[in-house]
This record gives C-alpha cells, structure tokens and sequence, in this order.
C-alpha cells in the first residue's frame, strides 16, 4: 500500500513489529507489486481447473496398470522397482548394493540439503560429492561390461568388492583436495557456475538412467529396444 | 424476439437490492487471465446481484469475514482474516506472477496433494488392506463401482503427475538459484517434502496386491537393505517381517493413509509459510 492510500484511509493502523532488512516483503513501497487477492489467487483457482480437467481426461483414457493377483512364488521377469528408483535399480546391476543403494541415494539427499550452505571454497566439497557420483556409476559400468566381455568370470567378482569404485574414491578424493588448495578456486563465481553445472549433470544422468531402466531393459536386465 | 426497454435491466437491479458497480465476485473472475471476456456477463445482471446478496448474508459473512474484497485496504485486510490467505504472502511483485516465472509447479504440486487426499479418501472406502481382500476390491472398484475405474486412475496418475511435478518444481527452483538466502532452510524442507512424496508414492504402489505391486516393493526394500549395519534389520522392521506379505501390507497401509499424509501436510504448511516469510518467488526479490 502507498504512504497515500494511508492518508486517505480512515483507519488507524497499529505498528505489529519491526523486522531487520531494507524492506520486507509485502511492504516494498514499488509499484510493481500487487495483493495477492485477487491476483495470485486467481492463477491457483485456474491452474487447479486445468490440472483437474487434464487429469479427468488422462483417468477417462487411460487407465492405471493393474496385474494379476500377487504371487510370492512367481518372480517376473525382470522385477522393477517403480520408476523413480529405477536410476538406483540401474546402478545396482553393475556397482555394490552399498554404492548403489547407499552411498548414491544418500549423496544425493545430503548433497541437496547441503546445498545453499556451502560458500566459497568450500563449494568443492558438494562438487566432490557429484562427481564422484556421477563418475563411479559411469566407471563401474565401463569396467563391468570390459570384464563381462573379456572374462566373465571375474567380472561379478569385482562388481561385488566394488574395488573400481574404491579405485576411483581415492583417486577422487586426492583430486579434489589438490584442487581445494589450488588457485583454480579461488574464484567463487566460476566455482559456483562449475558446482551447479556438476548438480544439473548429475539429476540429467539420473533421468537418462530412469528411461534406460523403464524402456531399455528386459528380462536378465538385458539391453532391449522398446520394439523388440 | 420482444427486447427490453432501456433501463430495463438497471430496475430490474434495483429491486434486486444490486449495486451498479461490478461486484467483486464478476471482478474476481475478470482476473483470472484471458477468461475476463469469459465472465464479463458474469459483471451484470441477475447472477451479480445474487452474488452480492449471498456474500453480504448473514450466514456467509459468518464464515468468511469480508465479503469478497474490493479496495486494496480490503485486499489487505484479508491476508489477515482469512486462513487461506494467511499461507500467502499479502502482496507479489507482478514479475513473479509471470507464468515463466514459476510454471506454476509449486501450486500445482500442492493441488495434485489436494487431489490424492480426496481420491485416496473414497478409495479407503472400498479397500480392505487384507492379502485375500485387496485384490478383489480393485478388480471391484473397477468393475462394479459407478467410476470406480476413473476414481482408481485418477489417483493412480495424480501420484505419478505429483513426483514428476515436484522434482520439476525443485529444479526450477534450482536453476532460478532460489536456494540462496534467505531461502535456504525452505529449500531444505522442499527436500524433506520430495523425500515424503516418494516415500507416499511408494507405500501407496504395494496396495493392489498385484504382480506389480509385490514385486516392486520387493525390489526397492531390497535396497534398504544396503544401508550398512542396520541394512537388514531396517528392512525387517519395514516389512514386518522376512518378505513382503500381510504384515507389510498393514504397515504400508498405514504408513500410506494417515502417518506420511499428516506428516507432509505439516511439513508443506510450514514450507508455504516460509514462502510467505521469506518472499514470493524466482529469487527476484532478496538475492543474495
């Protein structure tokens, strides 16, 4: 509200508290702003509408998956978790069930929470984070499919030590502490441009190991094309 | 076709007891972006002063403190009175209420909630969570119930639509680096609520009791199991037991109806009130 919208007003206003800042929001003394009454919740009362209209028509056309009656001793195959786990499902095919189903999930979740806190230099360590989240599932399944090529044998062997991933932590995390002290990070703007680029990456590889596991996998989780 | 005299329409009004300003119900409805021709009939005539009788009745002022709001004092006013304006914040630059801005994604999410909590609640009126029961009630919901088969689906597709919503809604804000200050704490309930969400979305995929549903749920607490130390024991808890069966099946349940629904309905009160708190929107106003 203007200072002369006040003037004008016959009602006495009382002073509710202060608050640190310049100006805080729903105060600022710009134009630009309007109440949210009737304009916000207008656009809420019309996206609802259309949300709820899509929806009707997605429910009348299609209609939700249901199988036959569940049956402990029949395993299909393959089994997939629902889809938003598929990334993990994905990983777990060719990396331990501690990288995979752990570390992976619970890099991510800590990763995220952790985002808006870390300034500055310090901004490498979520940056060491994805990437080596995004690298090991990447080399771990470079080296399963050569291993599964070359010598079959050894290769669930390895897949079940997790030693490339434990190679790559290592060499990761030496990296990454050269890279803390080096004078490539002192510039915080290009390493929060790099660490966002590196979170961006990481969701966009999770995506694409989602379609793989929904469209591109078959029974022994073998590659298929979607029209095979 | 016999026309009315002019002036007609006005006494018709008067007696009526309408005023000839636009009511704020037909203003209401002008501002809901390219439908204002659509309603524009909605400004006059009977349907406006009935409007204006029903919201300055007893009963209704009663319930809603202000008749619809009119002058800015008004529209201010109500941020105050009214609870559901209470989660908004009083006023938004127009800039954010620029459908690039946001997408609407946050809203939407919370509507798609607000879907699921109605569906979910009809459904619990024909589901038995009981391993001979559960089946049976879908195969009979779908068959036998008057749009038992579209009440399903529609709950089924607003959970696949509200995951993908919300994980859209955070990489929006991601991209428009609305996580900076004084965001930060809000951006880590949004992560709390992802988090529910799925955990909803996957109680909920175990209660048809089909090949899918058992399946699925086996392959993703299989994974609980990697957490080192309490891998195994976690999962036993989570299931209720060594595999998915009638235990687990009560245990989601639950979990699925009242435990994660309450929990995200507080938690998503908090996160609106944050928003209300720490400003509107596209990191336009405080950024850092």
């Amino acid at each position: 509200m203007t200072p002369d919208e006040g003037k004008t007003s016959s009602k006495e206003y009382g002073l509710l508290g202060f608050i640190h800042g310049a100006q805080g929001p729903g105060t600022s003394r710009d134009d630009d702003r309007v109440p949210s009454y009737p304009h916000l919740i207008s656009r809420e009362f019309l996206a609802f509408g259309l949300m709820f209209t899509a929806l009707l028509v997605i429910s009348i056309l299609f209609d939700a998956p249901l199988e036959e009656l569940a049956n402990p001793g029949k395993t299909p195959n393959p089994a997939k978790a629902p889809w938003y786990f598929l990334s993990l499902q994905e990983l777990l095919h060719y990396s331990p069930p501690f990288i995979a189903g752990f570390v992976i999930p619970g890099a991510l979740v800590l990763t995220m929470c952790a985002l808006p806190f870390f300034r500055g230099r310090y901004k490498v360590v979520p940056i060491g984070f994805l990437i080596a989240a995004i690298v090991i599932p990447l080399f771990d399944g470079l080296i399963w499919s050569v291993e599964h090529s070359i010598a079959p044998r050894f290769a669930n062997a390895t897949r079940t030590l997790g030693l490339p991933t434990i190679l790559l932590l290592v060499v990761a995390a030496l990296g990454l502490f050269k890279f803390s002290l080096g004078p490539r990070f002192d510039n915080e703007l290009a390493v929060e441009k790099f660490s966002r680029r590196a979170f961006l990456l990481f969701v966009f590889m999770l995506l694409i190991l989602v379609l793989i596991g929904q469209f591109f996998r078959g029974p022994e989780w073998r590659w298929v094309w979607p029209w095979q | 076709m016999i026309e009315n005299p002019p002036g007609f329409e006005r006494s018709v009004l008067r007696r009526l007891g309408g005023a000839f300003n636009a009511t704020s119900t037909g203003q209401f409805l002008a501002t809901i972006p390219g439908a204002g021709k659509l309603f524009a009939g909605f400004r006059g005539g009977f349907w406006r002063a009935l409007a204006k009788d029903v919201a300055h009745s007893g009963p209704w002022r009663s319930a809603f403190k202000h008749p619809l709001p009119q002058t800015p004092k008004e529209q201010s006013e109500i941020a105050i009175t009214s609870f559901w304006m209470h989660l908004h914040p009083a006023t938004v630059s127009r800039k954010s209420l620029k459908f690039s801005v946001t997408y609407g994604l946050g809203g939407l999410s919370a509507g798609l909630f607000a879907m699921l909590l109605i569906t979910g609640i009809m459904l619990m009126f024909y589901y038995v969570p009981a391993t001979d029961h559960a089946y049976k009630d879908m195969v009979d919901l779908q068959s036998a119930v008057s749009l038992g088969k579209i009440l399903r689906n529609m709950h089924r597709w607003a959970a696949h639509l509200m995951v993908i919503v919300v994980c859209l809604h955070m990489l929006r804000v991601f991209i428009q680096k609305g996580y900076k200050p004084p965001r930060q704490f809000n951006w880590v309930i949004g992560v709390v609520l992802l988090v529910l969400t799925m955990m909803l979305s996957f109680t909920g995929y175990l209660l048809p009791w089909d090949q899918l549903a058992l399946w699925a749920v086996t392959v993703g607490t299989n994974m609980a199991g990697a957490i080192p130390l309490i891998g195994e024991k976690f999962r036993y808890v989570l299931l209720g037991g060594p595999a998915v069966d009638q235990a687990t099946l009560i245990r989601f349940y639950v979990l699925h109806v009242i435990v994660l629904p309450v929990a995200i309905m507080l938690v998503m009160v908090f996160h609106f009130w944050r928003v209300r708190k720490d400003g509107f929107s596209g990191g336009l106003e405080h950024d850092a």
